[in-house]
């Protein structure tokens, strides 16, 4: 697709992708500041017209944030991976409609991923949450499908192994 | 815990969307950001009209130069030619007596030219 001059454009991308976008990078990076700022300059990158023309509005615009986000834990100003916590707000929330988990469940849930480190929590995401195939997410991280299923099994024991300890 | 429990556990939440604020950020910033397009333009407009003055310009002088070459050489086969005839000169001692007068008239012509110039 290409971005013509309406300010309309900007706003029906984000209107499509934007919450998508945000839930991605707060997995990877742990706080909503950072996570609001990495999607804003990936929006701000389209507009400025250095990416105007794109094919898959979705995939580039989840490889941008992608990039933005690993880019912003490389920089000075990094975010340390230890410091996924919401800064006090939850970054978990109830999906509506289906049986909701108890308060401690959630924040036992919250804990134990924010000791994930960064890979296997975008990984968890992406196929978890998002509800991406391995090969989908495999295109996002540029890996192999074997790589991010491996990962994501990793990442589950971890989680399962924090949450029985922490329930014992 | 079991996979099959964490799974059901995972299913039931997912992380916190944008806050409503980020939308305006993006739109705002989207209207705060300059177009390059009409300096580049301009710059490119600038650029064609000053190639094309200097082109109009080096053909209108081209157009306007004396062709002293072409002039020249003319009077000086008119003036071999009379000299051979009045004078019985050869065609060289004539074409040589018409390149010295050429140039002996184009220095005459240079301070004529000059003293007019001066106050």
């Amino acid at each position: 697709m290409a971005l013509d001059e309406a300010d309309g454009d900007v706003g029906r991308l984000y209107d499509r992708f934007g919450a998508a976008l945000y839930r991605y990078a707060l997995m990877i990076l742990g706080r909503h500041d950072a996570a609001e700022d990495a999607v804003q300059q990936v929006f701000l990158a389209l507009v400025r017209g250095r990416d105007a023309r794109i094919r898959e509005p979705e995939r580039y615009l989840r490889r941008a944030v992608r990039n933005a986000c690993y880019s912003r834990l490389r920089s000075a100003a990094a975010v340390p991976e230890d410091d996924w916590s919401g800064q006090g707000q939850p970054l978990l929330e109830l999906v509506p409609g289906l049986r909701q988990p108890s308060p401690e469940d959630r924040l036992a849930l919250e804990a134990a991923i924010a000791r994930l480190p960064a890979e296997q929590r975008e990984v968890l995401h992406l196929h978890a949450f998002a509800g991406l195939t391995f090969r989908e997410v495999a295109e996002t991280t540029g890996e192999s499908a074997n790589t991010v299923a491996s990962r994501y099994r990793y990442a589950l024991e971890r989680l399962r192994l924090l949450l029985t300890a922490q329930r014992a | 815990m079991d996979d099959d429990q964490l799974e059901q556990l995972l299913r039931q939440v997912r992380p916190v969307g944008p806050p409503p604020r980020l939308r305006a950020r993006v739109i705002s910033a989207r209207q705060r950001v300059p177009r390059a397009w009409p300096w580049m333009s301009a710059a490119a407009a600038l650029l064609l009209l000053t190639t094309a003055l200097q082109l109009g310009s080096a053909g209108l002088r081209q157009r306007l130069r004396p062709p002293v070459v072409s002039a020249s050489s003319d009077i000086e086969s008119e003036l071999t030619l009379a000299l051979q005839t009045s004078l019985g000169l050869t065609e060289n001692e004539a074409r040589m007596t018409a390149v010295v007068d050429g140039i002996r008239f184009r220095i005459e012509q240079g301070r004529t030219n000059q003293e007019g110039r001066e106050p």
